[in-house]
């Protein structure tokens, strides 16, 4: 892996952000839900809370518990600890005809302690301003006359003072005595009930939804890191058996296993090799037969070489000087007869042999061969039925002149030739009386400067092309060049059978 | 000057060769493959250098080789038609003494066979020395020419021969392979130094105890041989 993130990192890292955002998103929502649940009990108990402390507060008031409806108000409500509360009156409005409800901004702040606040403040409120206060922070729904405590949810209030969050209620619990400031006039109780532990139950919902999150998002994670490895494995495998192939390892495979797209991958990349290896020993196979092919030929030419360099130092001398001269015209016809040949595998190699096809009897074609072989007396040919076929005249004649040559130079006399008709085709069966070739050579005495015979024909020197092992590569190919084939079989000395279509 | 055989399976280079090599006043005499060589060489011992071709049909110019040692100490010149490294070090081993590469200039071989035979030609030694020279338990006669291993007669090779007395001559003294080249096989820039380590190679095969650690001849890495007296 390089200092890149690869591809396990890629993946591992797109799946934790594709998970991130929703846990996210999800936790907030369900944040606020159960949030809103919370808020909704609470509110509920307020109100349940609120009542029963209210209707006592009326109670104390109603039975004069102290000689001031306030202070019997207060009297109630400070029983109930665990409330923040205030109480008071309404002051009557100049008028006379209501009481003003108090100025919110001087009531006190909840977070200050009742009992150092009297609260003890009288306003009074009209009916019409009512609605006023309603529209305050605070809501207390007042009431006057017979039913003071009418308390619904609708009159809770949320504040913020100091940012913290209240819920207030309340309510005109009775009015002033006759001993009080202003008699008649309503009193009023508040109640502050923090919602701090709302919030903090609600922050804790927070954070045990945002460890789910986070839970949710490393086992995300580690998930696709270990799917990814199972990914990645393979695709290592294989970055690392293309470095191996590509440095040279040709027996680099990798293993198939299941039937996904990485199988898919491995057999692809299996083939391609086993392409690529068999490409290889191809080129590998053909460079060692060029390299072959040129030492056979470098060797062939050092032997006559080497005579016409011996021939020529026994010319120097008088007493060797006529046998050495008798002895460069067979090397020198050797050397032109390799050039040729070569000349003319050159050309097939190419690809540049062309053949020019014309009817001719093959018959005329082995009878003039045998005339013109070493020794035509050891030959004998037979004929039978039409024996013309369309050939190039030259390379047939090579064929058969080649087929004979060799018949009389590898196998032993006598030859005998036929020439006949098989169906479509004319076959020409050359078959000498040696001993035959060698059932595994069968197929080699057709290749180049591959000489069957133990004796070899090196002691022919003089004799044509038949003896510098190229004889019977040229006919194959040229038998090749006429879709005709060119075969050897031992019955029991070597027969070697041409099958020419006529057509 | 001198009889030569010449084992060569083409009959226009065998004949060729003959011809050269007569004109230049050697006797030749011809056999076309290694089963003849061998039947000519049991016949008499009258031949003094082999000229023997390597790529033959029936019998190699290897096996020929080692057939010759069997028989005897006469001279064998290789006559390789494939100047591969492995061909030369291969004949070398068999026992040859050396080796030329087709197509070869009749004078350079017959320089060549020249050079073989001045080796069995016993080195003037000065008069009133002693000619025997006491390498332990190999005990060279520089007069006579003989070599004995713990009493016992070594059959050496002419070359082989003349190896050993240039370094009985010249005792604790490095001769690099150059040096040996010139003094033994009497050419200098022709030769193969592996000519060199392929004969060290045979002597210590016949005079050393154990030849893979030789007690007689040490190698002296990248240098020559030197002879060790006890």
């Amino acid at each position: 892996m390089t200092g890149r993130l690869g591809l396990r990192g890629r993946i591992t890292v797109t799946v934790l952000l594709a998970l991130l955002l929703p846990s996210v998103l999800l936790s907030l929502l369900s944040y606020r839900a159960l949030r809103e649940r919370a808020e909704q009990d609470f509110r509920a108990r307020v109100l349940s809370s609120a009542l029963s402390d209210f209707t006592s507060a009326a109670n104390s008031i109603r039975a004069q518990v102290k000689p001031n409806a306030l202070l019997s108000a207060h009297e109630a409500l400070a029983v109930r600890k665990f409330n923040t509360y205030v109480v008071y009156a309404m002051k009557p409005d100049p008028s006379g005809t209501g009481y003003t409800a108090p100025d919110p901004n001087e009531l006190p702040g909840p977070d200050q302690d009742p009992k150092t606040w009297p609260g003890l403040k009288a306003t009074s409120v009209s009916d019409a301003s009512v609605e006023q206060i309603s529209s305050t922070p605070l809501r207390a729904f007042l009431k006057t006359g017979d039913h003071p405590l009418l308390l619904d949810e609708r009159d809770l209030v949320l504040v913020h003072p100091a940012g913290k969050p209240w819920l207030v209620v309340g309510a005109v619990v009775g009015s002033q005595g006759t001993s009080d400031r202003y008699p008649g006039a309503p009193v009023v109780a508040v109640e502050y009930h923090s919602l701090q532990p709302v919030d903090d139950e609600a922050s804790a919902d927070l954070r045990s939804l945002f460890l789910v999150s986070a839970a949710t998002v490393v086992t995300g994670a580690l998930l696709a890191w270990l799917v990814a490895g199972r990914v990645q494995r393979p695709v290592a495998a294989a970055s690392a058996a293309a470095r191996a192939l590509g440095a040279g390892d040709l027996t680099a495979r990798l293993p198939v296993s299941g039937h996904d797209e990485l199988s898919d991958l491995s057999s692809s990349f299996n083939q391609m090799a086993d392409h690529l290896a068999k490409t290889i020993d191809q080129l590998t196979r053909h460079q060692a037969r060029q390299r072959q092919f040129v030492a056979d030929v470098s060797h062939e030419l050092r032997t006559p070489t080497a005579s016409l360099l011996a021939a020529a130092t026994a010319l120097e001398h008088p007493v060797t000087r006529d046998s050495a001269a008798t002895l460069i015209a067979p090397q020198l016809r050797r050397l032109a007869a390799l050039t040729e040949d070569l000349l003319e595998i050159s050309h097939m190699d190419a690809g540049e042999a062309t053949v020019v096809l014309q009817p001719l009897d093959l018959a005329d074609l082995v009878a003039d061969a045998v005339a013109h072989s070493e020794s035509p007396e050891s030959v004998t040919v037979r004929t039978a039925g039409d024996t013309s076929a369309h050939v190039d005249p030259r390379r047939m004649h090579t064929v058969i002149t080649n087929l004979v040559s060799n018949a009389l130079c590898h196998g032993a006399a006598p030859v005998k030739v036929t020439v006949h008709e098989v169906e479509d085709s004319v076959v020409v069966r050359v078959a000498d009386s040696g001993p035959g070739v060698p059932e595994e050579l069968h197929e080699r005495v057709f290749d180049r400067f591959v000489r069957a015979d133990p004796a070899r024909a090196s002691g022919h020197g003089g004799l044509g092309s038949t003896s510098n092992g190229l004889g019977l590569a040229i006919a194959r190919e040229n038998a090749r060049l006429h879709h005709a084939t060119l075969t050897l079989t031992n019955e029991p000395g070597a027969v070697f059978t041409l099958t020419v279509p006529k057509r | 000057m001198a009889r030569v055989l010449l084992v060569e399976d083409d009959d226009g280079l065998r004949e060729a060769l003959g011809l050269a090599l007569s004109s230049l006043g050697h006797e030749v005499l011809g056999a076309p493959n290694g089963p003849v060589a061998l039947e000519r060489l049991a016949a008499g011992r009258d031949v003094e250098c082999v000229v023997l071709d390597v790529m033959m049909p029936q019998m190699d110019g290897f096996e020929v080789c080692r057939g010759i040692r069997r028989l005897g100490q006469t001279p064998v010149i290789m006559l390789t038609a494939r100047s591969e490294p492995i061909d030369i070090v291969a004949g070398l081993e068999c026992g040859a003494d050396d080796y030329v590469a087709k197509p070869v200039e009749p004078r350079v071989l017959d320089a060549r066979i020249k050079a073989v035979l001045r080796r069995v030609t016993p080195t003037a030694e000065p008069e009133g020395e002693a000619s025997v020279v006491d390498l332990g338990s190999v005990r060279v006669d520089t007069r006579a020419m003989t070599v004995t291993k713990y009493g016992a007669p070594v059959e050496l090779t002419p070359t082989e021969l003349r190896l050993l007395l240039e370094f009985a001559l010249h005792p604790g003294q490095v001769l690099t392979r150059q040096v040996l080249l010139d003094r033994v096989w009497d050419y200098g820039y022709l030769g193969d130094s592996r000519i060199v380590d392929a004969c060290v190679w045979r002597l210590r095969a016949k005079t050393e105890d154990d030849p893979a650690r030789p007690s007689l001849i040490a190698t002296v890495r990248g240098v020559g041989y030197r002879l060790d007296l006890p």
